[in-house]
Order: structure tokens, then sequence, then C-alpha cells
């Protein structure tokens, strides 16, 4: 294990620094992801019990917040170690995008704050505040809004590394207009902010919802008194209930995500749906297994509600919107099957068929109850969160150097040259942020223009035009050259394009597929002896 | 790439590090001062079949689990903060400690892992197997104890670094043993692991002081009012005796700062922060006289006033050893003899009053939450002294804080061009002020005081504007 | 070595044994939802839950204002 070596300028951590915070990452977006599940979930259960007046409700709600005060904890303590090792890992990169989105990180601390304030008063008070249930159940209610906003604001960090405000994909190397050091609008309310916002907040409901079922259906098997199971099974179908409606939301969300990512995020989406980069790892796109396990959990989802339905259990899910949901699901696969390959579609439509097969067997075999639906999917939720976020950051470009470059496997940069000091300390206490633009601001470098038009090449002008309608893929598996006619059917279907870069992409195509023709034919010739 | 310092609004940027340190360390060091005591405590009452012991241990991990969640997010604010007002600083720092600050991290994880699911969770699970239970309470607090050990290596450094140079941002260093033990480390981690012991235990004893008051009010004969009075001695005796290892502990402390850190050590002795610093001292002679008085009244036991009588003892030893203050007449001897008499007038009257007393009087009990209370800024002073002395490096001889005005340049010029070099102490300016301060520098330089002529002129002014 | 008497000891502090407590609950008498008269609740808790309620609401309206202001100012 090298710790430092003079002659690199990095520092190492085993397993590679790539891995080692896509791990941290991961584990702290599980945890926090479910914090803010279960604090929904646990909102719910104690208005159900307060209306109905059933212990039952509050019960169980009372344990999970139990569970949720232990893991806060830890989400909490991984986002710090999260940020000393970007820190140490990735100094440049973590300095500059934390002097970019400062004060959006001091609300998120005081947030953190505010909300371990309230989860701790909220369970430790509870058996104080009976004669005041009603605000006792609004402090529980008051943590959605507080970690809504707390991934409100980190959602623009993240979802600027993958959007990077409205610059044609190149990375912002200064806060926009200096108004105020720490607070860039533009990269904040990048194009796949809201998109990432709302997706989220629906999965971490979805999230929420299905680990308490799951562990519902774990304490169903553990426990033998019929009064317990009757509440479990009651709250774990509550829960489910709240998970699935949630879930519904994803497939809508999802498609309008991928077409932000399209436009402004291209070489991404590229990797999604062909599966490039480390989006397959070992051999596995990692992307597809997400979606299996998505098609999976519509296959359960879809059986357990129509079960739940037909006996007319009180937290059935509506079924119109169960089926209406499904088949957007299957008009989606059904697109992108078109565009990428029917192998997709086909192993989506099979997983999900035997995942719901398995749901019926498992239903019958536990004579209606769900515990064994609800512990499966309670994992699969889990493993669609860490995917989620695995595959966002692997399709992710590398790092683009400050000169523009994107160089493979240099994803690091170690230093920045100069620190500048305020020269005067701030007088006496009034307001005094950086109002004016600072006297050095011209000596930063600004943000990287786009490619004029004539500057563009036929290769710039594939990867960028012909992307809008398919994938690249279409044009590696086409075996003919009559490029010029399909380019002219492009034009056709709607591809606006000028005569110059008409006359660049086909002369590009066309010497692209002739080298890679004529490098072929070279290695089936055998060699001269 | 060049890195900007982002300006703070209303307050400078070292205020709002300040608050914000200020909001974390009182909830981490009760916590880990808690965590401690428990099993400790959890085992004398399972020894001695007391269950009061036993509920003791509970409280204070009850008390630990409600503080922890929001004190761990205060402790996050410290690092995200610097880490764009201080960009620079904690890019070397961060350099220099990668792996220590990524190894307490890890102790942290654990820390929780068994505080919450193997000690707290498992309590009366477990109440047939108190002696695994208790092996849980001795990892979580291992685990916290590290937590406090990586930190107080790391704060240390920015005191004495030893030698140990910072390095720049395009370094890696990211370990190194050399800094982690740094001259003031072990007696940093001596002096707050026994300072955190006091004062929490005396802070204890006072607020449980109140609550007996309270409990006796609604119902003098119940059990709670028995047991909170009995807490409320117990904490308050076993704060006040940790204390007396702390005069050494300084001692040798201070020794230090003096060899590694000299402007600093002259800003405590005279300088800039010993006001703060005797009004520190001040806090610590309250709570040692009503601690003294309430521990022998309370317990009345001989073994108990011998023990005083020790720790007392070991203050007067101090202060002989420390150089005399000349506070009485600007006489050593007056000191030395006022100092002694308060002392051994304060041993004396332990051993006339030593009986069994009537501490259940309310005075009492408020004496001893005022006691409490002054333990308390006694700590808090602690952090703020130890800063303000190091001002205005951040790392001491390494990195200055941006915001260094001239006045503190000159100072710290003063202390260590003018006053080391002639043996001298910051009192001395006052104590010897000459006519003309010119005169006075140039004529050591002429005695061989090497000094350029910026430096003199700067020092001149400093002596000219605040010791004239 | 568990004493019987322990809950009795504590009767008057708020820590709980959350899990025995709901099974208890639970096992007994789940349909009982032990709402009782607001007098009964300790003053202080209340005091502090209202307080901390009116900080967190106040902090809550004043960042999304902070970040409605966001949209129009860089």
């Amino acid at each position: 294990m090298i710790i430092a070596d003079a002659n690199n300028p990095f520092i190492q951590f085993p397993c590679s620094a790539k891995f080692s915070i896509g791990f941290l990452g991961l584990f702290h977006v599980a945890v926090a992801s479910l914090s803010i599940g279960f604090a929904f979930v646990v909102t719910v259960l104690q208005i159900t019990g307060y209306f109905r007046k059933d212990n039952q409700f509050e019960a169980l709600a009372k344990r999970v917040q139990l569970w949720h005060v232990c893991i806060y904890n830890i989400g909490t303590i991984n986002a710090i170690g999260l940020v000393f090792a970007l820190s140490g890992l990735y100094p440049q990169f973590w300095s500059q995008i934390f002097t970019q989105f400062f004060w959006t990180m001091i609300i998120e601390e005081v947030l953190f704050f505010m909300l371990a304030t309230t989860l701790t008063f909220h369970y430790f008070f509870w058996d104080t505040m009976w004669g005041h249930k009603k605000l006792h159940i609004f402090m529980g209610a008051l943590l959605t809004p507080m970690f809504f906003m707390q991934f409100f604001i980190i959602n623009g960090m993240s979802s600027y590394m993958l959007t990077p405000a409205f610059a044609k994909g190149q990375v912002s190397l200064w806060s926009g207009t200096a108004g105020i050091l720490g607070w860039d609008k533009l990269a904040f309310y990048n194009p796949s902010f809201l998109m990432l916002t709302l997706h989220r907040t629906a999965a971490n409901f979805a999230y929420g919802g299905f680990v308490v079922a799951a562990i519902c259906g774990v304490w169903l098997y553990r426990s033998k008194q019929s009064k317990l199971q009757t509440s479990y099974e009651n709250g774990g179908r509550l829960a489910f209930k709240v998970a699935f409606t949630a879930f519904l939301a994803l497939p809508i969300i999802g498609f309008f995500y991928a077409w932000v990512l399209k436009y402004h995020a291209k070489e991404t989406y590229d990797n999604l749906m062909i599966g490039r980069g480390d989006v397959v790892a070992g051999g596995i796109d990692w992307w597809w297994v997400k979606q299996l396990i998505v098609a999976s959990m519509l296959g359960m989802g879809l059986v357990f509600s129509r079960r739940a339905s037909k006996s007319k259990n009180e937290f059935s899910v509506s079924m119109p919107a169960v089926y209406t949901v499904a088949l957007l699901y299957l008009m989606f696969y059904l697109g992108m099957a078109v565009q990428m390959t029917w192998r997709f579609f086909w192993g989506s439509l099979l997983a999900a068929v035997f995942a719901g097969m398995w749901a019926r067997h498992l239903l019958n075999r536990h004579k209606g109850s769900g515990r064994a639906v609800f512990v499966l999917m309670g994992i699969f939720s889990f493993l669609t969160v860490c995917l989620g976020g695995y595959v966002r950051e692997a399709s992710r470009p590398r790092f683009v150097s400050p000169s523009g470059e994107r160089i493979a496997g240099f994803n690091r940069i170690p230093n920045y040259s100069k620190v500048y000091h305020p020269k005067e300390r701030p007088e006496s206490v009034k307001m005094r942020m950086v109002i004016e633009t600072p006297s050095y601001v011209d000596e930063l470098p600004s943000r990287r223009k786009p490619l004029e038009p004539e500057r563009q090449t036929g290769e710039d002008l594939v990867s960028s035009l012909c992307i809008s309608c398919h994938t690249l893929e279409r044009l590696h598996r086409y075996k003919g050259s009559d490029w010029d006619r399909v380019v002219g059917r492009m034009r056709a279907y709607g591809r606006r394009l000028t005569e110059k870069q008409t006359h660049k992409i086909i002369t590009y195509l066309a010497e692209s597929k002739a080298h890679k023709n004529s490098s072929n034919s070279q290695a089936d010739t055998p060699s001269a002896p | 790439m060049d890195l900007p310092v982002i300006e703070t609004p209303v307050f400078p940027r070292w205020v709002w590090i300040e608050e914000i340190t200020y909001s974390h360390i009182p909830i981490a060091t009760i916590i880990t001062a808690f965590m401690l005591l428990a099993p400790l405590f959890e085992y004398i009452g399972m020894r001695r079949g007391d269950l009061r012991w036993e509920r003791l241990s509970k409280s204070f991990i009850w008390f630990s689990l409600i503080l922890f969640s929001p004190g761990a997010a205060l402790g996050t604010g410290i690092p995200m903060f610097i880490m764009g007002t201080y960009p620079e600083f904690w890019s070397r720092w961060a350099n220099l400690f990668f792996w220590p600050l990524i190894a307490q991290f890890m102790f942290f994880l654990a820390e929780v892992f068994f505080l919450f699911f193997m000690y707290y969770l498992t309590w009366d699970r477990w109440a047939n197997r108190k002696r695994l239970h208790i092996s849980m309470g001795i990892c979580a607090a291992a685990c916290g104890y590290l937590v406090q050990v990586v930190w107080d290596s790391l704060g240390s450094y920015m005191l004495t670094p030893g030698g140990v140079p910072l390095p720049e941002v395009d370094q890696p260093v990211a370990w190194s043993l050399a800094a982690m033990l740094n001259p003031s480390f072990p007696f940093l981690l001596a002096h707050r692991t026994f300072g955190n012991f006091s004062y929490v235990l005396l802070l204890t004893g006072g607020v449980f002081a109140l609550r007996y008051m309270s409990q006796k009010r609604k119902n003098p004969s119940s059990e709670n009012t028995s047991y909170f009075r009995w807490a409320s001695s117990t904490c308050f005796t076993i704060g006040f005796f940790c204390f007396f290892p702390m005069p050494i502990i300084g001692w040798f402390y201070a020794r230090v700062i003096q060899r590694e850190a000299p402007a600093a050590f002259m800003a405590l002795m005279g300088g800039h922060t010993s006001f703060h610093f005797i009004f520190k001292m001040s806090l610590i002679v309250v709570f040692l006289v009503i601690g003294g008085m309430f521990v022998v009244k309370r317990w009345g036991r001989k073994a108990i006033a011998w023990a005083t009588t020790a720790g007392l003892l070991i203050v007067l030893t101090v202060i002989y050893v420390h150089p005399p203050l000349m506070w009485i007449g600007r006489s050593a001897l007056a000191w030395r003899l006022v100092s002694t008499a308060v002392i051994l007038g304060l041993i004396g009257w332990i051993w006339i009053c030593r009986r069994k007393d009537n501490t259940d009087h309310r005075g009492w009990q408020w004496a001893m939450f005022v006691a409490g209370l002054a333990a308390f800024f006694t700590f808090t002073l602690g952090g703020f002294v130890r800063e303000r002395s190091k001002s205005p490096d951040t790392v001491y001889g390494e990195i200055v804080k941006p915001e260094l005005t001239d006045q503190e340049a000159d100072r710290y010029l003063v202390y260590t061009k003018w006053l080391k070099p002639r043996k001298e102490i910051p009192a001395d300016l006052d104590r010897n002020r000459p006519e003309d301060w010119r005169h006075e520098v140039q004529q050591a330089r002429r005695d061989g005081l090497e000094l350029t002529e910026e430096e003199a002129e700067r020092i001149i002014g400093y002596l000219e504007a605040h010791h004239r | 070595m568990k004493d019987e008497n322990m809950s009795k000891q504590i009767e008057n502090i708020t820590f709980d044994d959350s899990d025995a407590q709901a099974l208890e609950i639970l096992e007994e008498k789940p349909e009982v939802y032990p709402l009782r008269d607001p007098s009964e609740d300790p003053r202080w808790a209340v005091r502090i839950i209202w307080t901390w309620v009116s900080i967190a609401i106040f902090l809550l309206l004043f960042f999304v204002v902070l970040l409605i202001l966001g949209i129009w100012y860089d």
C-alpha cells in the first residue's frame, strides 16, 4: 500500500481513490436515503394511528424512530468521512466545488443540526407528550420538509457534477459572476437539478417505506403472538402502500431525467444506454441490472397489490394506477428496445413476469401474509438505491483538466498554484460579503467557451447531433456505405443540419468506416511470409 | 487553479469559527466523559449490588444518546466551515493528517455501533449478562476515547508543531508520526482527560443537586429524593478529586509551551491572554473552595479530609515552584506568604470543620451548582485562551491567519524579537518602563540585539502605543 | 442482575425501555391509545418542544427565502 510517493503527487488509497470514494458515497447514500424514508413513514404511521386511535401504528412508529435515531448518526459520520476523503484524495476538485457551493453547504450543516435535534426530541420525548399528541406528530412531520430541504441543497452540487450548468457540458472553473463568493446560481439550478430532486424524493420515500415493510416482514417471521403478527402485518402493508405509491412515480420522472441527460450530458446518456465506461464493470452492465431489478419490483408489487385489492385490504394501492404505470413501463422499454437492443426488453419483461410468479407463490405459501414479499422488496429497493448512485457516477465522463482536455485515467488534479488572501480585515461588525468584483477576478480562468461551428469536426458533430435521436451503436452496426443517403434520410426525419455540417458528417462517416473496413481486411489477410 | 478565501457576514471569520467550535466542544466532552464513566459505574453497581450506580450509569448513557446526534451534526460543521474560510490551512493540514482523519472517522463509526446497538439497546435484554454488557460499554468508551486522542493530537500540533513543517498544498504527506506525537500532545491529552472528568462531574453534581431540591419539595421521603441526594454528592466528590492531577499536568504543559511556542507562553503569562488565564484560575479557586468545604462536610471521613489536604498541598507546591507573582506590593516574599497562608488556612479550616454536617440545606445545593458552573466556564475558557495565545498563527510558526492585523503582527514581533532574546516577560514592559522606548531599543541594538530597521520601527511603534 | 424495582426507582425519568414498552402495550392492550389531559404532561417538556418547533419553523422559512432569493441574485 503506497501512502505517498515523492514522484506521485496524489495520496494513494487502497483499492484506488475512485472506488473508495464510491464506497463511502454509496454507504452514506444508503443510510441517508433510509433516514428520509423513515421520517416520512413514521409520520404516516403516527397520523394513521391518531385518526384511528389505534396504538399498533403508534408503537410501530416509535420502534422505527428508534432505529432512525441509531442510523442517523451513521449517516452523519459517513458524510464527514466522505468529505475528509474527498479533500485528501481529490484536493483541487473538492476545494473548487466546495468554494462554489460554500453557502449552500453551510445551510446544509445547519439543517443537519436541526434534523438531529428534532429527531432526538421526537423520540426521547415520546412518552412525555401524550397530552400534546398533535404537537408531537407535527414535530415528527417537520422532519420531512427538513430532510427534503437538505437533499434539495445537496442535489444542487450532485446534479451540477453531472450537468454543470448551461455551459454545454463544460466544467465551470469559477463561480458565475463572482457576485457572492460561495453561491453560483447557474451551477445550483442546473439542467438536471429538478429531475434529480424529484427522482430522489420519490425514490427515498419508496426506499424508506420498503425497508420499514421489510423490517415488519422480519418481525413477522420472528414473532409468535397473533396480536403482534396482526400489528406487523398491518404496519407492513401501510408502509408498503406508501412505498409502492412513490415507486410508481419513478418511471415517469426517470423518463424526463433521461431526456435532460440526453441534451445536457450526452456522454453520460451514451454510457448508460450503450453500456460504456465504468457502467460496465466486471463484464456486467450495472444499469441493466438495476432495470431488471426494477422490473422485478414492478412485477412483485403488481401481484401483491392485486391480491390485496381483491381481498379488499384497507391498505391496497389503487389498481388503475398500478396498471397505468405498468403500461408506461412497457412503452418505455419498447422505446428503449427500438433504440438499443431487444434483449433489454425481453429480459425486463421476463424478470417482471418471473418475479410476479414468485410473489404469488410466496403469498400462497404464507397464507396471504406479505412477509416474504416485504423482505424481498426491501432488499431489491436497497440494491436499486446503491446501483442508481453507482451508475450515475460511473456514467459521468472523467474530470476535465483545466485546459479542457478529457484525459482518460488522469482524473485527479493535485494542486492549485495560488491562494488569495484578503488584503484587509473586515472593519467592525457590519454585513460584509463580496458584493463587488474582487480585484483578482481577471486573473482567474474563465468558463470554457463552446467551439465555434467552423471549428467543430465531423466527429464532434456526429457525437453531439446524431445522438439526439438514437445511439451511436446504430452507426457502428450499419454495414452499408451510402452515408449521403442515410444522412439525407435523417434530415427528412427532422434532424436540422446546415450544408456544411452535412458534408462534414458524411465525410467523417465514410472515412472512419473505410478505415475500419480496411483494418478488418488486413487482419483477415494472412501476413506475407 | 487559484483558491479564493470566502468572506463571512457580520463577524470576521475567526469569530464564526469560535462560535461553531464552542457549540460542539461542550457536547463532545460531556459525551466522552459519560461514556468512559458509565461502564465503570455499572461495574461498581454490579460488584456492590447497589442499584443506584446502575441507575446513574444508565442515565449517563441516556443523556449521551440525546446529545449525540446534535453534537455530531455540530461537529461536522467545524471542518466544513474551515474548508471554505481557511482553505489554505485546511488543505495543508489535511495533507499532513489525511490518514488520522480517516482513522478517527472509523473510530467514530465503531463508537456509534457499540454505543447505540451493543450498549444502549441491549441494556435490559442483557440484564443477566452484565459482564458482556459492560464490556460493550468499554468498547464504546474506548472508541470514543480514540476519537479524542486523534483530535487532541491534531489540535496540539497546531500549538507545538515540534519541528514538523506544515506541508504545502501540493505535498501529500498523508501521515506523520512525529506530527501526531508532537511535544504537547501527551499533556493536552492528559489535561483534557482529567479536565473532562472533573468539569463534567462537577457540573452533573450541581445539576443533580437542583433536582434533589425539587424532588425534596415534592416528596421528601421518596426514593427519587434519596437517589438524587446520593448522585449529586457522589458525582461532585469524584469530579472534585479528579481535578487534582490538573495542576501537575498543567505545569508540565506550560513548560512545553514555553519551550516550543514561546510567543504563546508569553501571551499567557503576562501578555494579551493573561487576563483570561487569571480569570480561569480564579474560577478554579471558586470551585476548589466550595468543593473542598462541601466534600469534607458531606462525608466527614478522615480519608476525605486527607485527600483534600493532599490536593491542596499539590496546588501549593505548584504555586511555590511557579515564579512568584508580584501582585502584592511587588514583593515576591509577600506573594509567597499570602498564598501559603490562604492554602494552609483552608486546610486548617477543613480539619476543624471536619464533621458530618447537614449539607442538605438549600444553600449547599446552590453552592454545588455554582461550583459546577465555575468548572464549566473554566473548561470553556481553556480553548479560548489557547487559541488566542497562539494568535495570529493558525499553526504556530507555520501559517498565519488570513485576517492578520498590523497590531497582532507587531505584538508577535515584540514577544519573539524583543522579550525572548532579553529573557523578559510581558509584565516587564510595564514594570521596567523606560522614559523613551526608541532610545531603549536603539541601545539594545547597539548591545547586540539583532533587529532589522523595519522590525525596530515596528517594535518601537507597538511599545509606544501600548506601554507608554 | 435484573431488579423488578428498577422501574419504580426511575419513574420520574423519561428514559425508556422502548422495546419492552412497545411489546407490553402491543401484547396487552393494542387497542389502547393512551391519550391524556394536556396538563398531565410535564411543563418543562412542553415548553422545550414548543420553543424548538418555533425555532425550526423559523429557520426553515428563512432558508426557503434564501433559496428563492438565490434564484434572482447571483
